[in-house]
């Protein structure tokens, strides 16, 4: 399924925006905290997610015989997560209140009261990924936490443990893992 | 770093296609005058700067050949305020790189000049003007800068900073080390490079740096003209970095002395650079210096890492090996370092440290950092920002360079790769920004352009 | 809609400059959507499917920086009459895209062609530099981007990943080594390891 890498899962959705309200709404996104503090950090299963705004087609140059031009803005969100897409709109519907200010700019957009009209929703704006690859398929965040803190013990230890005997340094090993 | 040690024989020079008489001279083929004044100025009065610049201009020193060297050179660099002020038209300006725009100081952050290097400590960081004068020696640099300074300046520009410096006869640099050996070899400029001055051929031999790697108007490695401003600032022209270095020896002789490195203080000390003192690189000689090698211009810096890639010989994070990577793993045989190399042209100030002293002796030293390149962002940025500042590019992680780094972290590590690996931390901070600035260096055409603007 | 099709109605309000909204803390989402010529788009949309079993992941992924990517093709957008069918290529990686792109331009040129080179003037590598000018100019730069591992480049991650598997190992073969086996087991696995420390 080319959704799926591994256990990852690349969701990729359009939606319609409302008429007029481009503007606030790239706005609005452009203020939303980042980092630890973006409110999608809530959501402990998410590598990355990106939200931006297509409001018009690049134009390629002269070669391009037909212009497409928009007649409205679209909100572009994409999540890369690992586990089942159901299980990630929950998460994302009881733990995102923002969603209701990014998708209320939105057409039909249903509010996240109901869990399967919201659900349904989201699924209906997704374009399926045609192909999607990463070097670490079937890590999720919480290990890449966890194996980044247990190599900076072992370093630590590394560095500490130089020049010790063979003794003191299976004392030391002991006492640290 | 020193242009080269004097016991090397120079590089052999030939006819050249290159405009060098509008190309201001140093860029190309060093001087070899060790000495060296750098005077920042300011512009007081626009009329009177110009009508300075038109006096100075036939003292200027071009990159035509000489057939006796020269005693003493002079050159002219501007900043982007020193452009502005000479009243340049809008476009012209805004045609220049934002790098160049923004300034040395104002990109501290994405530099890693933070903390003790933050430009709040700089001795110099605002300028508009920089002339740097060389010489043979002090007494004839002392010489040549007061007939500089003794021009009637009639009030149009005032010195802001004046830095002196003085390469070792040694050509070793203020830790001790033959930094520096490395320059680019250029195309179709005359000087003949060393093997290995150039890029990696990817067939085990050299290949000259297009010229358009450091000079606008000829084209560079991606096959164009680098992007450049607008006339007549678009050829024979280059841009530069200048930075003062502080160097803190003693810490250096600290580190090595402190450190339970198994191979012992001078090993440590060459895999921190690179290099043993004497020049020889580690890629050809792990274990011990190697006066046949140093002392061979065709070997000095004949050297590449495919055959080392984990840096037994080399670690990947010592010092040379950053700066520049040749077919290091991950640069794809010299394609993704091959468009990041600069010419480096500083000279170091301040007496050298007593050997191996562990202790401050009071004596303000270091080097003054001056590199060429077409692109700032490109070229220096890349290295300075990526490849020092960082360890990412070389699977180090966080890690800083060694020498050079922005160290402050009690965890700054610096691996040794070896059976096993050895890890020095913490890394000291041994080098510290004091001062700097992003410059122009018109052509000969394009200062006396400048000259009469008012 | 084409051109032809909005005569008399309202001019489009010119695009907004918005940048940076790609970029948080080491990791740059390079995301592009571009036009697909119509006779190409069943060839890219099966060269889709066939990729994930052909070296075409190799050459993207040898790169180590790129964390995940994803290509789709978009057909239609909700009440809109596209004359094109559109490639949405979406790329989280760390570091500058400049740099980025240069490994693309130098290194696979001919995969950057493949996928991308049945666009509408599309610069084909190498040279370098005007796919960076094509590329800035599709470039998508506004909105908001998240990472949970945004300080951690692909390659540390790797290496964690690398590192923590052999250290359970030695961990467990360890437990019942005498003091000398023990030192000599220890600076094995930090020989071993020690491009990952």
């Amino acid at each position: 399924m080319s959704n799926r890498t591994g256990t990852a899962y690349a969701l990729t959705t359009f939606a319609r925006v409302q008429r007029h309200r481009e503007d606030e709404l790239e706005d609005y996104l452009a203020a939303l905290p980042r980092g630890s503090a973006s409110p999608l950090a809530r959501i402990g299963v998410l590598h990355l997610s990106r939200l931006h705004l297509v409001r018009e087609l690049v134009f390629q140059g002269p070669n391009q015989r037909h212009r497409d031009l928009l007649r409205h803005g679209h909100l572009v969100f994409t999540a890369t997560f690992n586990g089942e897409p159901g299980d990630f709109l929950e998460n994302l519907r009881t733990s995102v209140p923002e969603c209701d200010e990014w998708w209320g700019r939105c057409v039909g957009y249903p509010g996240r009261d109901d869990r399967g009209a919201f659900a349904a929703w989201v699924r209906s704006l997704q374009v399926d990924t045609s192909l999607f690859q990463s070097p670490i398929p079937t890590t999720t965040v919480e290990e890449v936490r966890e194996v980044t803190a247990l190599r900076e013990r072992v370093i630590d230890f590394a560095v500490a443990a130089q020049g010790l005997d063979a003794a003191s340094l299976q004392a030391r090993f002991r006492e640290s893992f | 770093m020193p242009s080269y040690p004097l016991d090397l024989p120079r590089r052999e020079v030939t006819a050249s296609a290159i405009e060098l008489s509008d190309i201001q001279g140093g860029v190309l083929r060093a001087y070899t005058m060790p000495a060296a004044a750098y005077l920042f100025l300011r512009i007081k009065d626009v009329a009177k700067a110009c009508r300075l610049l038109e006096r100075t201009l036939p003292k200027v020193m071009t990159a035509e050949p000489w057939t006796t060297p020269p005693t003493t050179a002079m050159n002219v660099a501007l900043t982007y305020s020193g452009l502005a002020r000479l009243g340049l038209p809008d476009d012209v300006l805004a045609s220049f790189p934002e790098a160049f725009r923004e300034g040395m100081a104002a990109r501290a952050e994405h530099l890693g000049d933070r903390g003790p290097s933050s430009p709040d400590t700089w001795d110099v960081r605002d300028a508009d003007v920089l002339v740097t004068v060389y010489a043979t020696d002090s007494a004839g640099l002392d010489a040549a800068l007061a007939e500089v300074m003794s021009q009637d300046l009639e009030d149009g520009v005032e010195p802001v900073y004046l830095q002196l410096a003085l390469d070792r006869p040694s050509g070793q640099d203020q830790f001790g080390s033959a930094d520096g050996l490395s320059q680019p070899a250029l195309t179709g400029t005359g000087v003949e490079g060393r093997p290995g001055d150039g890029l990696p051929d990817g067939r085990g031999g050299w290949r000259d740096v297009a010229v358009g790697e450091v000079l606008l108007g000829y084209p560079d490695e991606d096959g164009s003209l680098p992007a450049a401003p607008l006339r007549p600032f678009d050829r024979n022209g280059t841009f530069v970095v200048v930075r003062k270095l502080h160097t803190d020896v003693a810490a250096f002789n600290r580190l090595l002395v402190a450190e339970d490195y198994p191979g012992g203080p001078e090993l440590l000390a060459a895999k921190i650079l690179g290099r043993w003192p004497d020049g020889t690189p580690l890629a050809l000689s792990p274990e011990r210096p190697d006066p046949a090698i140093a002392g061979d211009p065709s070997r000095v810096n004949n050297f590449s890492y495919g055959e080392d890639p984990q840096g037994l010989r080399c670690p990947v994070g010592s010092h040379v090996r950053r700066v520049n990577p040749r077919d290091s793993e991950g640069f794809f045989s010299g394609r993704l370092s091959n468009r990041h190399r600069i010419v480096r042209r500083g000279r170091a100030y301040g007496a050298p440290m007593e050997p191996g002293r562990t202790d401050d002796d009071g004596v303000e030293r270091g080097l003054v950092f001056v590199s060429f390149q077409a692109d700032i962002w490109r070229q220096f940025e890349t290295i300075q920002s990526l490849w020092i500042e960082d360890g990412n590019p070389f699977c180090l992680g966080a890690d800083k360079d060694p020498l050079v780094g922005g160290n402050d972290a009690p965890r700054s590590t610096m691996k040794i790769p070896g059976r096993p690996p050895y890890f020095v931390r913490p890394v000291p901070r041994l080098v510290t920004t004091r001062g700097g600035a992003y410059l122009y260096q018109p052509s000969m055409g394009a200062l006396a352009y400048l000259a009469s603007l008012a | 809609m084409t051109e032809a099709g909005l005569a008399g109605r309202p001019v489009p309000r010119p695009r907004r400059v918005v940048t940076g909204g790609n970029t948080t803390g080491r990791m740059t989402a390079l995301t592009l959507f571009t036009p697909i010529r119509a006779p190409w788009v069943r060839l890219l949309r099966a060269a889709f499917r066939v990729a994930p079993h052909l070296p075409i992941r190799t050459h993207i992924i040898q790169f180590n920086f790129i964390k995940f990517v994803r290509w789709t093709v978009v057909d239609s957008l909700d009440d809109e009459q596209l004359r094109y069918s559109y490639l949405f290529f979406e790329s989280n990686f760390d570091g500058p895209w400049q740099h980025y792109i240069d490994a693309f331009a130098y290194v696979i040129p001919r995969d950057i062609r493949a996928v991308w080179g049945r666009g509408i003037d599309f610069p084909y590598p190498p040279p370098a530099e005007p796919l960076k000018a094509w590329i800035a100019r599709n470039s998508l730069e506004g909105g908001t981007y998240y990472c949970a591992h945004e300080e951690l480049s692909t390659r540390q991650i790797q290496s964690a990943i690398a590192v923590s598997e052999a250290f359970h190992v030695f961990e467990a073969e360890a437990a019942t080594m005498s003091a000398d086996q023990f030192a000599a087991a220890w600076e094995q696995f930090l020989s071993d390891q020690q491009a990952h420390l």
